[in-house]
Order: structure tokens, then C-alpha cells, then sequence
């Protein structure tokens, strides 16, 4: 149980999943649980010496208080259970941690701690609070590894430090499926979000676009008429994106933008002619045989 | 009579239609999850939905994911059972609503798909199949579809007559096989602002490929399977027109042996001896089995759902190279001056 398992360099990668079910499992809490209690899933890379955590489930646990004594009880049954069904289908997520949601940490962490170290086998096991009370009008979400301190053969205790968690980190199509969902968030008025066309998904990006490009405009009116203090950076960044953009000579640009789009009206054409074909021989079809 | 009863029958159907699927973004990224684990594997992911049933909305709050059918050491429906006892502990909506499955380049309709939906739909009312489009998100555009069979196609699997003749009667094409419903994704409030916190943790430059104008490849993967299918169908065709061929022959055999027979009762007659009843001679030319067209209608809906992805595809890139063709007549301009 040395703290050399985590150096400052070790990066621990969260995915969007997990916060989604640690929400979940919140919502849908029982009346008397004030907060949840859950396991972390995920795999780690020791050569890129990398955490990623990619999965959870809650557990079912009871707060009890006798006394003076606040009891704490875990479905430790459940946790192994569950583990071995979540292997059946993704063998390669271990018990990594284990997640709680509230404003801080527990009395009971301690306990949790030498629960889930006996589970995670050789190493510390990670804890995440999700602050759920929205304290400061944020989510803030964070990330704890217990590191002992105290006498050496005296009384020892617990340090929860605070480790850095880095940035979220997604595969390609779930960020699809996200700024879906957050455009959605952040326009409840609109309707609900329904999956369009692709062509719609490419006019509002031509709209966002747009926008994003009447900003820059005024920012370069503003520096122009001396509206602004010119900044370098932004400056240099204009510069990279404008000159990023490939420059073809008139014709082999014609040739490209004629052949695709000769090919794109030709893919329409037969495509609604395969169509038509079709809903001809289903009409056929329903003649009688003679 | 028969047409009372019918409308009867469609009354009652339509109280048990969903006109939309509600899904929460929780069961949509462990979809994606699933889906695209699978995806590197080659494999068809499969997994159930978990939810309930308000109204004429099905929303679904959950989901877990099917092990791969290699694995022999858990019994499927034990396995199951397990993890909706075990969801159950945590308050999760334990009602198994539909099933979802992963599709590549939208081959998602075949049979399979067709008997596993009809016995999903017999035993719980309200079920749907949902289908998720790997290539598609890769791509940038979400593709999350919700089907469901159509009492047509219902009535017709339980008949387990798939002849013209029961095609024609129902009135089942390729696209009354199955009916889509469309999905709205809801999350709950505390999951905006969980979004909004995200928001600010994602990098900023993802998430736009779908401004790609890299077109051939998927194009070509469009065609190759459009041409695969319509090579099937092609097939089915074939199958069809020998088939009439060969009842063609067969009726003009019959006509023969029974001008045959004809002529013979009148010799016969002449004679004074008793003639030979015409029965015999049916009896010898059996009907033959009329080839099953369920295989042709369901690579008929297919091709009609790659048309249709190929429509939209272009579509979408027309507009892009549009795009493109402002900003270069843009740098044009600038060049010039």
C-alpha cells in the first residue's frame, strides 16, 4: 500500500458514461439514502501509466445510526455479483474505485477504502465524489486517492489528497451523440431532440459558422478602428487557421467540385430511380396471377 | 362479417401503438459504448432495453448488453434474469421493453431481425428493435432508428405462409414490413447541468467531422452493398420466373392428358364400355410449392433503405462542396485583387 502508485504524472482519464450513471443511480436513490454509493470500472495502461475509467455501477448500502455510532452497510455480495456479469460482456474493466456522491467526504470512507483496496487487488483503489448538492452552483466533480499517514507504529489515519483529473476523455461517436444532447440542454424550449436529417445537422452548422465568423469580423472591425488593444496571439491564431486552408488553382479546384458533384446528382439520380423501380414491381405484384 | 371483425382488430391495435420512443442519454451512450466495443471486434452487438410504457410514448430508462453468443458458459436467459434481479436492487426500471442491435451500413434488415422482433412483439405488446449505424456516427451524424412490426406482418409470420398469395391478401410490402417511430433523446435536469460541466472539460475541436467532404470511400461502401442486394434480388427473380415456368408446362401437360382423355371417353363411349373418370389424371400432375417471397420483400426493403441513405448522403456532401466553392471563389477574389 505504497503511495508510489500514483505519481503526479499518472493521468486519469474519466469517460461521460460513468457521470451519466452516477446521476442515474442518484435520481433513482431510495427515499431515505441520502446519497449513493457505487463501484468504478476501468482499465489501466502501465507502460502509458494511464487510468481510464470507463464504467460504474451503484450498490445498494445503508446508513444506519445506533447511538453515537454511525453504522455503515455495503451489499458486498452485490459488488462481486455485479463485477462478474459486467466481465461476461467487458472482461477487460477491473475495479478500479469506487464513487460516492455528496458535498464531502464521508466518516465512512475509511471503511470503503479497505473494502475496495482487497478489491482492487495490488492496487490503491480511486475515489470520486460528484458533488450532487450543486454547492457553489456548480457539479463539481473530484478525484481522491488515500495515501496513509501518521506515527510510524503509532496511530495512523487516512489522507484523502486530491488528485488531478484530467480532462474528459471520449471516442469520436459519443461526442456525436453529446453536442446532440447539449444542444438540446441548452435550447429546452425547442423541441425535443429528434434525430434529423443530415442535411439539417449541416445547415445549422453552416449557421453556427456564420456566427462564429460575424464574431471575428467585429473583433477585426474593433482592433482596426483602434476600438481594442490587438492581441498577438488571437492574431497568430487567425493567421494559422486563415493560411491553413489548402490553396488550389482555379482549375484543378473546377475539376474536383465538377467530378464531385457529378457524382453526387448521379448517386441521387439512380437512387430514386432503384425507388421508383421498387414501389413499381411491389404495384405489380399485387396484380392477380392471370 | 369479415370486415367488422377487421376494423374491430384495428382498433384494438392502435391503442397499443407508440407514436414515439423516449430515450434517456444514459441508455443512448451505453449503446454507443456497446456498439462500438463490438465494432473493432466485427461483431453484431445485441443488447436489451429497459424501460417503461406512458401513454403513447415508450421511453427507456436503461439498458445492458447481451453476451457474445461464443461464450458457453452462461445460459442466456439465466444471464438475463440475473443482471434485471440485480438492476431491480438499485431502483432501475426492470421492465424489459425492446432490444437494440448494431447495424454496418444499414444491412440491419434480414430475417433474423424479423423473427427475433416477432417474438419480442408477440410476448410483450409494446416492444421495439432499436438500431444504431456504426459507420454512420463514425461519420458524424448520430443514427439511431426505432422499429417495430406492423400488425400486417404480424398477422402474416403467425400464418407461417409466406406465398404470393398471402402477400397480396394482407396487403404486405417491403415497406409495410416494418413500421419507424421516432426517437427523442430526454435527460433529466441534473444531467443538463452534468452536460453543461462536461461542456467546458471537452475539447472544442472535436465533434465537427461531420463537416468532412471525404465522400468516395463511404460511397463506395454504399454501393458495393446496394449491388450485393439487388444481386439477391435478382436471384429471387430468377427463382420466381422458373417457378412459373415450370407451372406453365405443367398446366399445358394436364390439357394435353385431358384432350387425351377426352378423345378417349368418346371412343370409349362409342364402344359401350364405361369411361375413365377425369379425377385420375389430375391426381397425377401434383400442384407444386410456390416459391416463399419473404426473402425477396426483405431484400427489397433493404435496397429501398440504401437508396435512401444515399440520397441523403449526397445531399448532405452537395451541400458541402457548396461550401467549399464559396471559399474558394472567396480566396479567388483575394488572389486577384
Amino acid at each position: 500500500m505504497s503511495i508510489s502508485n500514483y505519481r503526479l504524472q499518472t493521468k486519469v482519464r474519466l469517460q461521460p458514461l460513468v457521470l451519466f450513471q452516477i446521476i442515474s443511480a442518484y435520481e433513482r436513490r431510495p427515499k431515505t439514502a441520502k446519497m449513493v454509493v457505487g463501484t468504478l470500472l476501468g482499465r489501466r495502461d502501465r507502460c502509458n501509466d494511464t487510468i481510464d475509467i470507463t464504467n460504474c455501477y451503484a450498490v445498494h448500502h445503508k446508513e444506519q445510526q445506533i447511538g453515537d455510532m454511525e453504522q455503515f452497510k455495503l451489499d458486498t455480495g452485490y459488488v462481486g455479483e455485479m463485477f462478474d456479469l459486467n466481465q461476461v460482456t467487458y472482461p477487460q474493466e477491473k475495479i478500479i474505485g469506487w464513487y460516492t456522491t455528496g458535498r464531502t467526504l464521508s466518516r465512512s470512507a475509511a471503511a470503503l477504502h479497505a473494502f475496495y483496496s482487497r478489491e482492487c487487488g495490488d492496487m490503491q483503489p480511486l475515489h470520486l465524489l460528484v458533488d450532487t448538492s450543486l454547492r457553489g452552483g456548480r457539479l463539481t466533480t473530484r478525484l481522491y486517492c488515500a495515501v496513509t499517514m501518521g506515527v510510524p507504529g503509532g496511530t495512523r489515519g487516512l489522507l484523502f489528497t486530491h488528485l488531478p483529473l484530467l480532462k474528459v476523455s471520449t471516442e469520436g461517436d459519443e461526442e456525436v451523440a453529446l453536442r446532440l444532447m447539449q444542444n438540446q440542454a441548452l435550447h429546452p424550449t425547442k423541441q425535443l431532440g429528434r434525430m434529423l436529417p443530415e442535411l439539417v445537422h449541416v445547415l445549422e452548422a453552416t449557421r453556427e459558422l456564420e456566427q462564429k465568423l460575424d464574431l471575428v469580423m467585429r473583433y477585426i472591425n474593433d482592433v482596426l478602428s483602434r476600438k481594442r488593444r490587438p492581441d498577438n496571439n488571437i492574431g497568430r491564431a487567425l493567421h494559422e487557421a486563415l493560411t491553413s486552408v489548402p490553396m488550389l488553382d482555379a482549375d484543378s479546384f473546377r475539376t474536383m467540385f465538377n467530378a464531385n458533384v457529378r457524382n453526387m446528382l448521379m448517386s441521387i439520380t439512380l437512387a430514386s430511380m432503384i425507388k421508383t423501380q421498387m414501389e413499381l414491381s411491389e404495384k405489380l405484384s399485387y396484380l392477380p396471377d392471370n | 362479417m369479415a370486415n367488422r371483425g377487421g376494423r374491430h382488430a384495428r382498433n384494438e391495435d392502435s391503442e397499443n401503438t407508440i407514436n414515439y420512443v423516449q430515450c434517456d442519454g444514459l441508455a443512448v451512450m451505453k449503446m454507443i459504448k456497446h456498439c462500438h466495443e463490438e465494432s473493432s471486434n466485427m461483431d453484431l452487438a445485441q443488447g436489451a432495453l429497459l424501460g417503461l410504457v406512458v401513454d403513447k410514448c415508450l421511453e427507456i430508462t436503461n439498458c445492458f448488453p447481451f453476451p457474445k453468443s461464443g461464450d458457453e458458459t452462461m445460459d442466456e436467459e439465466m444471464y438475463q434474469l440475473t443482471v434485471m434481479r440485480r438492476l431491480r436492487r438499485v431502483n432501475v426500471d426492470h421492465l424489459h421493453v425492446g432490444w437494440y442491435q448494431s447495424s454496418d451500413v444499414g444491412n440491419s434488415l434480414s430475417l433474423a431481425l424479423l423473427e427475433s422482433q416477432y417474438h419480442y412483439q408477440t410476448s410483450i405488446e409494446e416492444s421495439v428493435v432499436v438500431v444504431y449505424d456504426t459507420q454512420k456516427s463514425s461519420r458524424g451524424f448520430l443514427c439511431l432508428k426505432a422499429y417495430r412490426l406492423t400488425p400486417q406482418a404480424i398477422q402474416m409470420y403467425k400464418d407461417g405462409d409466406f406465398t404470393p398469395e398471402a402477400f397480396r391478401t394482407l396487403k404486405v410490402g417491403y415497406e409495410s414490413l416494418f413500421a419507424e417511430i421516432p426517437i427523442v433523446i430526454k435527460n433529466s435536469p441534473l444531467t443538463n447541468i452534468m452536460m453543461s460541466e462536461l461542456n467546458e472539460l471537452l475539447p472544442e475541436d472535436k465533434g465537427h467531422n461531420f463537416l468532412d467532404l471525404g465522400t468516395a470511400s463511404v460511397l463506395e461502401n454504399h454501393m458495393r452493398s446496394l449491388i450485393e442486394r439487388v444481386d439477391e434480388l435478382y436471384q429471387e427473380a430468377v427463382r420466381y420466373n422458373k417457378y412459373q415456368q415450370v407451372v406453365f408446362k405443367q398446366d399445358t401437360e394436364k390439357h394435353r392428358a385431358l384432350a387425351k382423355l377426352a378423345a378417349e371417353n368418346a371412343v370409349r363411349t362409342s364402344k359401350g364400355e364405361p369411361t375413365v373418370s377425369e379425377e385420375e389424371v389430375i391426381k397425377q400432375f401434383r400442384p407444386l410449392p410456390v416459391p416463399a417471397r419473404l426473402t425477396a420483400t426483405i431484400t427489397s426493403g433493404q435496397i429501398n433503405t440504401h437508396a435512401q441513405h444515399i440520397a441523403q448522403f449526397c445531399s448532405q456532401s452537395l451541400a458541402k462542396l457548396f461550401i467549399t466553392e464559396s471559399l474558394q471563389n472567396a480566396k479567388e477574389t483575394k488572389e486577384i485583387k
